[in-house]
């Protein structure tokens, strides 16, 4: 691995980075209830805005509805979004890939059974299956619970991920399986664990990778929806929305705030559409970072030896098509002598 | 054969035990609000998986099946359905026409277009369901036109907008995959002698590229259907429409074979959407499989 390989990775995820430490020191800088103010006043006392107030000198980024100022909500709020998708993912690809191993290795009769029941998962799409099992944590208030409801719902998303990767594993580890080098380590009394530990890692690493990313941008998306379904990452919060009968999110994470804001548009369009941004520039980055490791490893999203299969054919085709027209003459040559 | 069919009853019972697990996840990991902390309950769980279980397996009286289709549930079962079927048939109906028009356009606009395609992929699709939302009211409140009816009431079902909203994004994703596939089938053998044969560029996609593609679509209409029903369920969340989601999610709480039975509802549009795809494979003998 060279770094410079990495241009895009690097720059991105010291963004992401510098995000995350400004938001974990929040508490020691920043105000609790993030500037409230009901009216704003100039210096000489004169009355300029009511919330929400458009973005401006005093509000960089302007404040919503509440009066809260939307930069300092989503500072605060971008370690819930950023640490529970990057754990979630870490988790989900840990799990899924020693359970996806273990199946096809050891317990490879059971596999099919194992697919078959994991079918619900491949046949409700996972919005449906997440909203109904978060719904006791995610319509009422409870007191000091931030945490243990977070940590509830990280289970149901690692839950939701989890049979994705396990299924893929064990079919990138099928495909290997009958690679010609697989095979003979096999033949020489290779048992499954020194097959694991010496074939099979270094491509298990790379594509591990590439499902890690693959499952941060679902878990990412899954997390969106959940937003837009007024279910909140740490849940909901006492107040409303004032004039609207909408919960707030309580951890101020940005798909809470797109959430609990969407119907802002034609009124106060900013409160909506910066965290709406933040989230979709928070996309591109991972998507980025995708496109790089996709082009290091030279995989084509599906069939990563298409191309040099291809070739491959072609030659063993001149090949073939060399050795006929020879034939052919031959053959050709001895009738006429025959003749 | 035999052994395929012998081995039916285990398949069925395996996915059943799936959903009944993973409906039953509340049990197994509860929030207690009163010490704050989430508690891991496996007797209980295991005590109610079986329970449901046995209730679909050895139940003799299937009375509350035909009383669960006889509610409202049902109606809006239908609702959310025929909403999905129209989508879905404009989504291949577009898609398939939309790509092989860029197809037909010169190398330089359909590289553009594509990288166009590409970058609004990668967009999150709730943005897009968000602008396409914003875009038709901001129609509605200029140019004053009331042709269709927009939000849910109390009894009201409207078709319009949650079609034209939720059937985009699954369009342009397969508009990008039949593009991608057709750049490979551009490559094979068959067309190289079509062209050399001096055929049109319209004759060679419309009558033969097409025909070759069509089986991929219907390998890809899970996926489809994946998108278009998340999509769905989200356009009628936002515009206050109570569909099949509304109903599973009041029905949470209450008799967990109903929400069992909901959910496989929800799976049966991929289910014959499978059935079909693998029909018409067998029928035309390709090689590509589907397993549902």
């Amino acid at each position: 691995m060279k770094a410079f390989n990495y241009k895009n990775m690097i720059i991105g995820l010291s963004i992401l980075g510098i995000v995350l430490i400004f938001s974990l020191l929040y508490p020691l800088y920043g105000p609790e209830d993030f500037n409230k103010v009901m009216y704003l006043y100039d210096k000489k006392g004169n009355l300029i805005g009511v919330p929400p107030i458009p973005p401006s000198s005093h509000y960089l980024l302007g404040s919503d509805r509440n009066g809260a100022d939307i930069l300092l909500m989503m500072i605060y709020g971008a370690k819930f979004t950023l640490l529970s998708a990057f754990g979630v993912t870490f988790i989900r690809v840990l799990i899924g890939g020693a359970l996806g191993i273990i199946f096809s290795l050891w317990l490879k009769r059971l596999l099919p059974i194992l697919k078959d029941f994991l079918l619900v998962f491949n046949l409700v799409p996972p919005i449906i299956i997440t909203l109904v099992l978060m719904l006791p944590v995610s319509t009422t208030y409870i007191e000091d619970s931030v945490y243990s409801i977070l940590f509830y719902q990280i289970i149901i998303l690692i839950i939701m991920g989890v049979p994705s990767v396990l299924i893929m594993t064990s079919e990138i580890i099928d495909e290997m399986k009958g690679k010609s080098f697989i095979q003979s380590s096999y033949l020489m009394g290779g048992n499954h664990l020194h097959v694991l530990k010496t074939h099979l890692k270094p491509f298990l690493t790379s594509y591990g990778f590439l499902m890690a990313i693959q499952q941060l941008l679902n878990t990412l998306v899954l997390i969106m929806y959940l937003g837009a379904f007024q279910v909140y990452l740490g849940g909901v919060s006492r107040e409303e929305v004032r004039g609207l009968p909408i919960l707030n999110s309580i951890s101020k994470e940005w798909a809470g705030l797109i959430g609990q804001n969407y119907r802002e548009f034609f009124m106060s369009p900013w409160v909506v559409l910066i965290p709406l941004t933040c989230y979709f520039l928070l996309i591109i980055i991972i998507n980025m970072i995708k496109k790089e490791i996709e082009a290091s490893l030279d995989i084509n999203s599906l069939g990563m030896t298409f191309k040099r299969r291809k070739k491959k054919k072609k030659k063993q085709n001149d090949a073939v098509s060399k050795n006929n027209i020879a034939i052919k003459s031959d053959f050709t040559f001895q009738k006429m002598s025959n003749n | 054969m035999i052994k395929k069919i012998l081995y039916l009853p285990v398949r069925l019972i395996a996915i059943l035990a799936g959903f009944v697990c993973v409906v039953n996840i509340p049990i197994l990991f509860v929030f207690n609000s009163g010490n704050k902390e989430v508690e891991f309950h496996f007797s209980s769980y295991k005590y109610y998986v079986l329970d449901n279980l046995a209730l679909f397996l050895h139940y003799n009286d299937y009375s509350y099946i035909f009383h669960y289709f006889k509610g409202e549930g049902m109606e809006k079962y239908a609702y959310t359905m025929t909403i999905l079927s129209i989508s879905l048939l404009l989504v291949v109906f577009i898609g398939v026409i939309a790509a092989t028009a860029i197809m037909m356009l010169p190398h330089t606009f359909r590289k553009r277009i594509s990288s166009f395609i590409d970058f609004t992929i990668t967009a999150p699709d709730l943005l897009i369901i968000f602008l396409l939302q914003y875009m038709v009211i901001y129609f509605y409140k200029t140019f004053d036109v009331k042709l269709f009816q927009l939000y849910g009431g109390n009894h009201t079902e409207p078709y319009f907008m949650p079609i034209i909203i939720s059937f985009f994004v699954p369009a342009i994703f397969l508009i990008q995959f039949l593009l991608k596939e057709m750049a490979v089938e551009e490559q094979q053998d068959y067309v190289l002698f079509l062209r050399a044969k001096g055929l049109p560029k319209s004759v060679i996609y419309i009558k033969h590229i097409i025909r070759n593609i069509f089986p991929l679509v219907l390998i890809h209409l899970q996926t489809i259907i994946w998108f278009l029903l998340s999509n769905i369920i989200v356009v009628e969340y936002l515009f206050n429409i109570h569909g099949f989601a509304e109903v599973l999610r009041s029905m949470y709480g209450q008799r967990a074979e109903a929400f069992i039975l909901g959910f496989l509802l929800f799976a049966v549009p991929i289910i014959m959407a499978n059935l079909i795809a693998y029909i018409v494979l067998k029928l035309r003998k390709r090689k590509e499989k589907v397993s549902v």
